[in-house]
């Protein structure tokens, strides 16, 4: 009977991890040939700039965008689309970049598919002479379409994909302009070493890449920042008891916790620090949910957190943005609207200051990118072509998230 | 601190406790795995949510849940695993490993797969016994599992029918020949055990949130509790469920909260190595 009782466990285990690998989808990738997706946009053959060579006088951009609009990803795909056509939408209404260059948008379906993405991006760069494109999609379809838009020397920027392997590829056409963890690290260290006058923290990070990538970089910046790490503690996705872990830190007294994990177990573990007494102020990133508060309730009452974009800000355009998004598609938001949003006025910006819509040109200029100040914070390209962005402290008050000072 | 660690262990230890019982009392009546017992557990949960959510008191809900789910055991063991006549262990297994994904579908499709809040049902306020914390909540869980269990305990040895029950399990052709309704027996087996469940559900509740995922990870714990305790035997389930719930704590406090159940099963695998059985479990002859 013992036998049966083994292979039957044996077998839930196998019958797990199937389950488990089912999540992460890496499509094949085959080889271009298969039916494009729909094209949204018509594109009548117009005067085609071919790149864009000789477009001083004006004329038109053609922005190519590849989004997910079906499939699992659609939802974040709608987001994303929201956020480019409202960009789209105002500078064209303003009489184009620099009142010289409308902007011609395509949009195609990707399905967040690895080797769809390479098909549509193929398209985009090599049919509709895209000048620049827009890539929003999982980081896995930006891997498989980047080689695309490399070979092709045309700058691609994506604003929602955050694997650090992505500017790893020394591909100078791709930049990324999705917020990245170095800047809520700076954000989280600044705002700690600085009005909150602390230097002893404990780590509580989620045990896989986003949380270890976290604590990598936490201990990568402690030292510029005079930071002492006293204890890293992880946990594992689904864990619901964290009552070992606020037991040390409880007697270890950090002078603040730095979460690095989801709002499903940060509402957990905020209510058990309560149960436990734990007295220590909570900050972190990856949390930024509205389901924080929700869940969490009265227990993650005065919970910090980094993020680079939040309607806390009372700055003009953030309101202005918010305010605009929620008439025109009645729905809610994350922060990869406004990030999207944020890429195309890179791109304005950079057509603007090389005076060209030529792909290289476009390329060179957004290297030199310096300080352009969106709805993201103000934000830099470094070397690898990763963007760097002043985040910003928030913290739950009534329920409500407002700025901390 | 190693006490106070122990002390946390409890907490997960109790409700390991619950999920062990429940399995082991399926096997110990009718011989066969019951996979599904965590979504019965994660029904039960949203049952009572359900109905509290619905206007009735929280006291109403936590003592209707527990009949839904009893009725929903019952259906299963008539219209289900009693077609496959208890012929084939393996068939059995798939059979309760299927109902398991029909019913975490199906609360997918009912409810969503957000997580819900559900009340408290002990005090917030820590009790302080000298330096050391206890939650209300480890108390209260513990001591509704130790009764519970003792309940149990008292059926199956001390009632005709639970004396039946084993009878039936330990030989169902000789239990037969001796005038017991074997299907009668496993009829109601199933029907405690979805209770049994549901008792556990409601107790998980304001600790995991309810959601369609809440038992998945914890039901495998239990089938390790109730093996390290003897599979089987609802006393080795509880203290199996207790022993696990303690070593991932001192495990997780000493070595690495992320490893914390590495660990548990590792020490599952020595305590099977030198004690086959489990600890508490009987050695058990198959005659021919």
């Amino acid at each position: 009977m013992k036998k049966k009782i083994f292979s039957a466990l044996t077998l839930t285990m196998g019958l797990s991890l199937t389950a488990c690998s089912g999540g992460a989808s890496s499509a094949p990738t085959t080889a271009a040939g298969s039916a494009p997706a729909q094209e949204a946009a018509p594109a009548a053959g117009s005067e085609k700039s071919e790149g864009g060579a000789e477009a001083q006088e004006g004329g038109e951009l053609v922005l190519g965008f590849a989004v997910p609009l079906t499939g699992t990803s659609a939802a974040g795909g709608e987001i994303v689309r929201n956020g480019v056509q409202m960009a789209v939408d105002e500078i064209n209404e303003a009489g184009g970049i620099d009142g010289k260059w409308t902007i011609r948008l395509i949009t195609e379906d990707n399905q967040n598919d690895p080797s769809t993405s390479v098909n549509v991006m193929e398209k985009l760069c090599n049919q509709d002479n895209a000048n620049v494109v827009i890539s929003s999609t999982a980081s896995s379809c930006c891997l498989a379409d980047m080689e695309v838009t490399r070979a092709a020397r045309c700058p691609e920027l994506a604003p929602a994909s955050t694997a650090a392997s992505l500017t790893e590829q020394g591909n100078e056409y791709f930049f990324r302009t999705a917020v990245t963890d170095s800047s809520n690290v700076v954000c989280l260290y600044d705002y700690f070493t600085g009005a909150m006058n602390g230097s002893r923290i404990a780590v509580l990070y989620e045990s896989n890449d986003f949380g270890n990538g976290g604590y990598q970089l936490l201990q990568d910046y402690a030292g510029q920042y005079n930071v002492e790490i006293i204890d890293a503690q992880a946990y594992n996705v689904g864990d619901v008891d964290f009552s070992v872990q606020l037991t040390q830190f409880k007697e270890e007294a950090p002078d603040a916790i730095f979460v690095w994990g989801h709002y499903e177990e940060v509402t957990i573990m905020c209510k058990q620090m309560a149960q436990y007494e734990v007295e220590i102020p909570v900050m972190g990133t990856g949390y930024n949910s509205p389901y924080l508060t929700e869940m969490g309730g009265e227990f993650v009452e005065g919970i910090m957190l980094s993020t680079c974009y939040t309607t806390a800000d009372p700055d003009e355009k953030v309101q202005a943005f918010d305010a605009k998004y929620t008439e025109l598609y009645k729905a809610s938001y994350d922060q990869n609207a406004p990030q999207a949003y944020d890429t195309v006025y890179m791109i304005a910006d950079a057509v603007t200051r090389a005076q060209s819509i030529d792909r290289e040109a476009i390329q060179k200029a957004l290297t030199e990118m310096k300080d352009f100040d969106g709805l993201t914070g103000v934000m830099n390209f470094d070397n690898t072509n990763n963007v760097s962005k002043t985040c910003k402290m928030i913290k739950i008050e009534n329920g409500q998230q407002v700025l901390c000072d | 601190m190693f006490i106070q660690q122990l002390l946390n262990g409890l907490t997960m230890g109790s409700i390991y406790a619950l999920l062990a019982v429940g399995v082991s009392m399926i096997y110990k009546a009718m011989g066969m795995m019951n996979f599904a017992h965590g979504d019965t557990i994660m029904l039960s949960a949203f049952f009572c949510l359900t109905i509290y959510s619905a206007g009735l008191p929280l006291w109403a809900a936590i003592l209707i849940a527990p009949f839904i789910s009893a009725a929903l055991g019952l259906c299963l063991e008539r219209f289900v695993y009693r077609k496959l006549e208890y012929g084939s262990f393996s068939n059995l297994l798939i059979a309760t490993v299927g109902v398991s994904f029909i019913m975490k579908n199906s609360a997918v499709g009912i409810w969503g797969a957000q997580k819900h809040n559900f009340p408290a049902l002990f005090s917030m306020k820590p009790i302080h016994i000298g330096s050391f914390t206890i939650l209300p909540q480890c108390i209260g869980m513990l001591a509704i599992a130790a009764f519970f269990v003792g309940v149990l305990q008292l059926f199956f040895y001390k009632t005709k029918i639970g004396k039946c029950m084993r009878a039936a399990a330990s030989n169902a052709e000789g239990a037969t020949m001796m005038g017991i309704n074997v299907s009668f027996t496993r009829f109601l087996t199933f029907g405690i055990s979805a209770a049994f469940a549901a008792v556990a559900g409601i107790l998980m509740s304001p600790i995991f949130y309810v959601s369609t995922t809440m038992a998945t990870n914890v039901a495998t714990k239990g089938f390790a509790a109730a093996i390290l305790g003897g599979f089987g035997s609802i006393t080795g389930g509880f203290v199996g469920g207790l022993i696990l719930g303690i070593i991932e704590a001192i495990g997780g406090a000493y070595i690495a909260t992320a490893y914390k159940d590495v660990i548990s099963f590792v020490v599952l695998i020595l305590v099977l190595y030198f004690c086959p059985n489990g600890l508490l479990g009987k050695k058990t002859e198959q005659k021919m």
